[in-house]
């Protein structure tokens, strides 16, 4: 076998609810891969059964070659997992909750020292190993529990929103941590996420995962030419645009689409550098002054839009993400 | 699998080292508790307003009245208020600003002189069951003043309590409570290593976490069985000790006495911890595991005659009594404390401790196979 996971009508119910709905699924061997879907989406629930956690309610799943239901301890040998909770533990320090996990793993005690070495080293916590957890900021726990997953050489890791509630800094240090992962080590990665720019800069390819459904799989550049017009461009004029005026633009060579909000178009277009300048040029001989443009490229956000027909952060996904990292960090 | 038991025995140690305070606190508590119940169980009681009505003022009731006023000099049990008829007194009594009431009849002295039985009426506020049978008995002694063998009281209150004749070294109050404080430190340090601890690692997703590796669930609850042991075992000896250099008590019957301790000890810590895991095994959020503590506090801790005899409680209240372990732990730890080291005194607690222990330890870990 030589896909990595390979799940076949994978559902899971919870009561009448289907959270999971027979997804099938091929990450290969080396792959980097997103599982991309707003909250509440089943992205955690499918990688929970892809793990061992949770039982499939239908269907069945090989990962890294391992029957999921039938061997649960050889898959969690092959595999590391990263939880999109923090579970590291604040009392102790990064060192000993390494050490915990590789005793966890059984990893010999010669080789226990030089492996943890190596991770924090690797996640950039070396100088912080003898602090305890509860004073690390949340990247550095997220990054401890990476290089957690890390501790017995797996094949293939797990990640659950592994950016979520970081700052922009520390979501590009975590990146930089799994495309070196991915690149240097071609260590196999699948992750969950709910961020259309982390999928975008991260994944080989992208499950979109809705409703507990997959609804598109390919490379973010694959899943964006699904959607006419790859680039937008955004012009503003001096007063109300008037219908004529539009139309006049839409008739422009390349352009796709043209939609008109008040004093702004709004142009879909597949070479949208090379449209612009023509664009403020014909405005301008229409007597007309363009007083600001912008350029966007198409995302994953679009092709989510294009798919869904709604927005990946809408109303209930935000609110729930809100309550999540409001979650208290200790109780005592 | 001993290498993962241990490392899940050695973080939770470390995390409940790390913490001082929660540990201090499980050991300060039972020992306040100590103090504070110590001194307010065990003073005297004094100044009790005890009304008088009298009807009479021959020399019989005159003599009784004369023993009341001796009481109320000496020892002090009572505070004597006069009253004129037996109607106010009963109000004041209902209002609670008399304790009780003695009335003495109007023919009292001459029906004795004449040879007839005569009563002195006692009415006693029974709202306060310690104060009332310490009145009681305070007043019933007076009546030898009444130097004719006919007069009596007449009893407005249930019947009273025989107290059992104090056969062994007599305890001090105080002395006799470190038993139950002991047992409370060992329900408190369970509470918080077996209950909360799981509790709070299942909400945060440790457990989950843990999943992941080839731990099993049954390397989670050797582990924090383990863990919890040793820190309750070592937290409910320290309050021991101190309890016991508090009270000035000691440990009778030897070396043999010491085994028998530290063998109860860990019994009981045993018993309580893998029934808190048992019973929290389920719980899924800290709430849940702190309101489960509350009441099992409550409901092993009062009926386990830890404060007042079992003899004392209504039947269906020794049933709970009975199969309560902390009943069985402190009547273990009481007859090797104080019985003079009689250890036979204490086989069939620590038989029902071992029971107990054995199968709490089993629905700990059929129910966290399921629950973890
Ligand atoms: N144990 C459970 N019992 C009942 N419903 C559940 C359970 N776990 C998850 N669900 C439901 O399944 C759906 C998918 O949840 P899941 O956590 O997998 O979403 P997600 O895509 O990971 O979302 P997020 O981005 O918020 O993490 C949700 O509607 C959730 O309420
Ligand atoms: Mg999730």
């Amino acid at each position: 076998m030589s896909a990595a996971i390979e799940a076949q009508k994978v559902t899971r119910r919870f009561g009448d609810f289907v959270a999971v709905d027979a997804v099938d699924l091929t990450v290969e061997e080396g792959e980097l891969f997103g599982l991309l879907g707003p909250n509440g989406a089943g992205k955690t629930t499918l990688i929970r059964m892809l793990t061992g956690l949770s039982r499939i309610t239908s269907g069945e799943a090989f990962v890294a070659g391992v029957d999921v239901r039938r061997d649960p301890v050889a898959l969690r040998r092959a595999i590391g997992v990263v939880p999109q909770a923090l579970t590291s533990d604040l009392d102790l320090t990064g060192w000993e909750n390494l050490d915990i996990y590789a005793r966890f793993f059984e990893v010999p005690r010669q080789r226990r020292r030089a492996r943890i070495e190596e991770l924090l080293r690797r996640v950039e916590l070396w100088e912080r190993r003898g602090d305890l957890v509860s004073t690390y900021s949340g990247g550095m726990r997220r990054r401890l529990e990476i290089a957690r997953g890390l501790i017995h050489r797996p094949r293939l890791l797990f990640l659950d929103e592994p950016t979520i509630g970081l700052d922009p800094q520390s979501r590009r240090t975590i990146w930089d941590l799994l495309r070196e992962l991915h690149g240097g080590d071609s260590l196999t990665i699948s992750l969950t996420t709910h961020y259309m720019d982390e999928a975008e800069a991260l994944c080989d390819r992208v499950a979109i995962i809705d409703h507990g459904r997959v609804v598109a799989v390919g490379s973010p550049a694959q899943l964006k030419a699904s959607v006419p017009g790859s680039d937008t461009l955004d012009v503003t004029l001096d007063g109300p645009a008037s219908e004529e005026l539009a139309a006049a633009m839409g008739a422009l060579p390349g352009v796709r689409r043209i939609d008109r909000e008040d004093a702004r178009l709004v142009v879909r277009a597949d070479d949208g550098a090379r449209i612009l300048p023509r664009l403020v040029e014909a405005i301008t001989r229409e007597g007309r002054t363009v007083t600001a443009a912008a350029m966007s490229r198409v995302s994953l956000e679009d092709v989510f839009i294009q798919i869904t027909g709604r927005s990946i952060r809408d109303g209930r996904a935000a609110a729930s993400e809100a309550r999540r990292s409001s979650l208290p960090r200790r109780f005592t | 699998m001993i290498t993962r038991v241990l490392a899940v025995f050695e973080r939770d140690l470390r995390r409940m080292l790390r913490n001082p305070m929660t540990l201090f606190g499980a050991i300060l508590m039972p020992l306040v508790y100590l103090i504070i119940l110590g001194n307010s169980l065990q003073g005297p009681i004094e100044r009790l307003p005890l009304g008088v009505v009298a009807f009479d003022q021959g020399p019989e009731a005159r003599e009784f009245i004369g023993a009341l006023q001796a009481l109320e000099r000496g020892p002090k049990t009572v505070r004597l208020v006069r009253e004129t008829d037996a109607e106010g007194a009963l109000a004041s009594l209902r209002r609670g600003r008399l304790a009780g009431f003695v009335v003495v009849p109007p023919h009292f002295s001459s029906d004795l002189a004449r040879g007839r039985n005569a009563a002195i009426g006692l009415y006693v506020d029974n709202v306060d069951a310690v104060a009332s049978a310490a009145l009681v008995a305070a007043v019933t002694a007076t009546l030898p003043a009444v130097k004719s063998p006919l007069a009596r009281f007449e009893r407005h209150l249930g019947p009273a309590e025989v107290r059992p004749q104090e056969i062994y070294p007599r305890v001090d109050y105080d002395t006799s409570l470190v038993p139950a404080v002991v047992v409370m430190a060992i329900f408190i340090g369970s509470m918080l290593a077996g209950g909360f601890n799981l509790v709070m690692d299942r909400f945060l997703g440790v457990h989950e976490s843990y999943l992941s590796t080839p731990l099993t669930r049954l390397d989670i609850a050797l582990g924090v069985l383990g863990s919890g042991t040793v820190v309750t075992m070592a937290s409910s000896a320290l309050v021991l000790s101190a309890g016991l250099l508090l009270t000035g008590g000691r440990v009778h019957g030897g070396p043999l006495g010491w085994v028998a301790l530290v063998l109860v000890l860990f019994l009981t810590t045993f018993g309580l911890l893998a029934m808190m895991m048992a019973a929290l095994g389920r719980a899924n959020h800290p709430r849940v595991g702190q309101m489960l503590g509350g009441f099992l506090n409550v409901i092993l801790f009062f009926p386990s005659g830890a404060l007042y005899p079992i003899e004392s409680f209504p039947a269906w209240l020794r049933v709970v009594a009975v199969v309560d372990p902390e009943t069985h732990s402190i009547a273990a730890l009481k007859a090797i404390l104080f019985r003079s080291g009689d250890l036979q005194a204490a086989a069939t607690s620590v038989a029902y401790l071992i029971v107990f222990g054995l199968a709490m330890a089993a629905l700990a870990v059929t129910t966290l196979k399921r629950t973890l």
